[in-house]
């Protein structure tokens, strides 16, 4: 009888370490998800309803001091007004071309209970510079709300969620938890 | 009256220190290079005379400058307290004469006959002032004529001297020319001098009641042989107030570093400026005694806003301000800071999370959606609502509606007569 070695690619492994780290991290409370967020850790949502679902977080700390990063700004400050977001609390960049930049400036400034951004995911960059990203949230203890498209399989974010809007709340599919 | 002149030691840019100095009072004068006179009599009943000095003695260690102060009831026996560091008008020597008949330094081509009187008044044993007034005025004005006359009755504190309206310059400048022999050519005594040049231009604007929006930097190329390239301009946006000069000196070391890594300096320089270009009221700001750690974060934050206004320009960061309007695109504006105004009832209909900067055009093709490169099959139309613009502006009627596609999206389209256009998405 032949023994097949099966080798796990370096990803499938680091996913595996973060599964295995257990560090309990402070969390904010969050009426849709029981658990709450962890401070300091990339929290990415996807779906259609991912922009709502991240509002009304917002709305329920209503301290936060937040940075709303976009490379062209697309959210309606209004439609959060209108969510109960406290939108004095909210600074808004259109950072263009130094989105990176800016969300490393916002990061390491300190000033941010937490960071909503909609990355566009480029698989060659992406880990490293999530990573970065996952240490300056982790040091800074801000919430990283990562909006993406679709959910790429990456070892970084703390936290991946699928949502769906339903005509009462939200379906909410955790895809991924690492040190949560 | 309570006049206060100020000695400085060096040669000095008067018009920008009496800047300076308008926030105590408005009643200013200059004599020459190195004084400079302030009647504080009327502002006594916001600071003592003991606090008003302490404060100039700090805000001249600001602008690394020293000085010596006089203070009296008139300006020539303030300046005379200043020049020869005594407290007693009447121990004043007989050469502050000249001082008393031109205090303003005005009238130099008369020095020399003021000189020939002081000279005369001594080879007489007129040692003092005290001994100058025991003439009387007949005496002075036969012997001395209008000049002697002139300084007696100044001296018995009759015919004061009348205050000047000071002017504030409009455009605040501050410029350091480097030694011609030895051009900079490398930033390093740029930074070391900026740090001051900082600290008076922030001092000359609270001097205005104002703070520096925006300010450029201005170096000058030596040789530069192209006009257009002979000034290396780089621009700083402070967006928030109460920004240190520390901070606002980091934000421009950052600013000229990354400017000069994209563009090297060809030629080496010879002189740089500071020139504010956006000057918006300073507002005082209480120091919370009991929450310093709050006063540390502000500045960070302050910082970061500053840093990020400088790189990408002062409207890619913002905070909103809510206004009433029923057009989506005019709900909100971008404000530099985060407004105290109240906040709009909200009246309207929910309104999409998601704007696009501009609407885009959809075609209806069957039951399916197009725009772009998107399709989408439609599964529901909802939520009519009828947007007018105001009276006042260019009439325009839109019918708005939310279509929920199969794939789940929530889009916000508008009816108008050129056909069908997406705004948003309920994201």
């Amino acid at each position: 009888m032949s023994l097949v070695l099966v080798k796990p690619s370096l990803e499938e492994l680091r996913q595996l370490i973060g599964s295995a780290q257990h560090l309990e991290r402070e969390k904010s409370d969050f009426s849709l998800f029981r658990e709450g967020f962890p401070k300091g850790s990339i929290i990415e949502v996807s779906g259609f309803g991912k922009t709502e679902f991240v509002s009304l977080f917002l709305k329920e700390h209503p301290d936060f001091k937040v940075a709303w990063i976009e490379k062209e700004l697309t959210i309606n400050p209004y439609a959060l007004f209108q969510k109960g977001v406290r939108t004095e609390n909210v600074l808004f960049i259109e950072a263009g071309k130094q989105l990176a930049w800016c969300i490393n400036q916002a990061l390491q400034s300190g000033c941010f209970q937490a960071l909503v951004t909609n990355l566009k995911r480029d698989r060659q960059t992406e880990e490293k510079e999530l990573r970065r990203y996952q240490l300056l949230s982790e040091r800074s203890g801000a919430h990283f709300f990562l909006l993406s498209e679709e959910l790429h399989p990456s070892w970084v974010p703390n936290l991946q969620l699928k949502v769906s809007k339903k005509k009462l709340g939200f379906n909410i599919e955790t895809t991924k938890r690492r040190m949560v | 009256m309570t006049v206060v002149c100020l000695e400085f030691e060096q040669p000095q840019n008067m018009q920008s220190l009496a800047e300076i100095f308008y926030r105590a009072t408005p009643q200013v004068m200059i004599r020459g290079d190195r004084f400079l006179f302030l009647d504080i009599s009327k502002c006594l009943g916001l600071y003592s005379v003991n606090t008003f000095i302490k404060r100039t003695l700090v805000t001249l260690r600001k602008a690394g400058l020293r000085a010596r102060v006089g203070i009296a009831e008139d300006v020539p026996t303030a300046l005379s307290f200043a020049v020869l560091e005594q407290h007693n008008k009447m121990e004043l020597p007989i050469e502050t004469l000249k001082y008393y008949f031109d205090p303003l330094g005005e009238q130099m081509d008369l020095s020399q006959k003021v000189h020939k009187m002081t000279e005369l008044l001594k080879s007489l044993g007129v040692r003092t002032l005290k001994d100058f007034l025991k003439f009387s005025a007949r005496e002075i004005s036969t012997r001395f004529s209008t000049i002697g006359l002139l300084a007696y009755y100044r001296i018995m504190g009759e015919n004061p001297v009348q205050w000047k309206a000071f002017k504030p310059s409009e455009v605040i400048t501050e410029r350091h020319e480097f030694d011609l022999e030895s051009p900079v050519d490398n930033l390093e005594p740029i930074y070391f001098k900026m740090k001051t040049m900082i600290d008076r231009m922030q001092l000359r604007l609270r001097g205005k009641g104002k703070r520096a929006r925006q300010f450029d930097i201005i170096l000058r190329q030596e040789h530069a042989l192209n006009p257009a390239e002979q000034d290396y301009k780089i621009s700083i946006c402070l967006q928030l107030p109460y920004v240190s000069s520390k901070v606002i000196l980091q934000v421009a070391k950052e600013m000229v570093d990354a400017q000069v890594q994209a563009k090297p300096i060809k030629h080496r320089i010879s002189e740089f400026s500071l020139l504010v270009t956006e000057e918006i009221p300073y507002s005082m700001n209480q120091k919370d005694l009991f929450n310093q750690h709050k006063e540390e974060n502000e500045e960070s934050f302050f910082q970061f806003v500053s840093r990020v206004a400088t790189r990408l320009g002062s409207k890619s960061i913002f905070f909103a301000r809510m206004r009433e309007s029923y057009i989506p695109e005019n709900n909100w504006q971008r404000d530099a800071e985060p407004t105290k105004m109240p906040l709009p009832v909200d009246r309207l209909a929910e309104r999409p999370l998601r704007l696009l900067p501009s609407p885009v055009q959809v075609h209806f093709w069957g039951k399916h959606l197009c725009w772009d490169d998107n399709v989408d099959e439609v599964e529901s139309l909802e939520n009519r609502e009828i947007v007018f613009s105001e009276w006042w502006e260019n009439s325009l009627e839109r019918v708005y509606y939310r279509v929920t596609t199969k794939k789940g999206r929530q889009l916000w389209l508008f009816r108008t007569a050129q056909g069908d256009f997406l705004q948003g998405e309920f994201d």
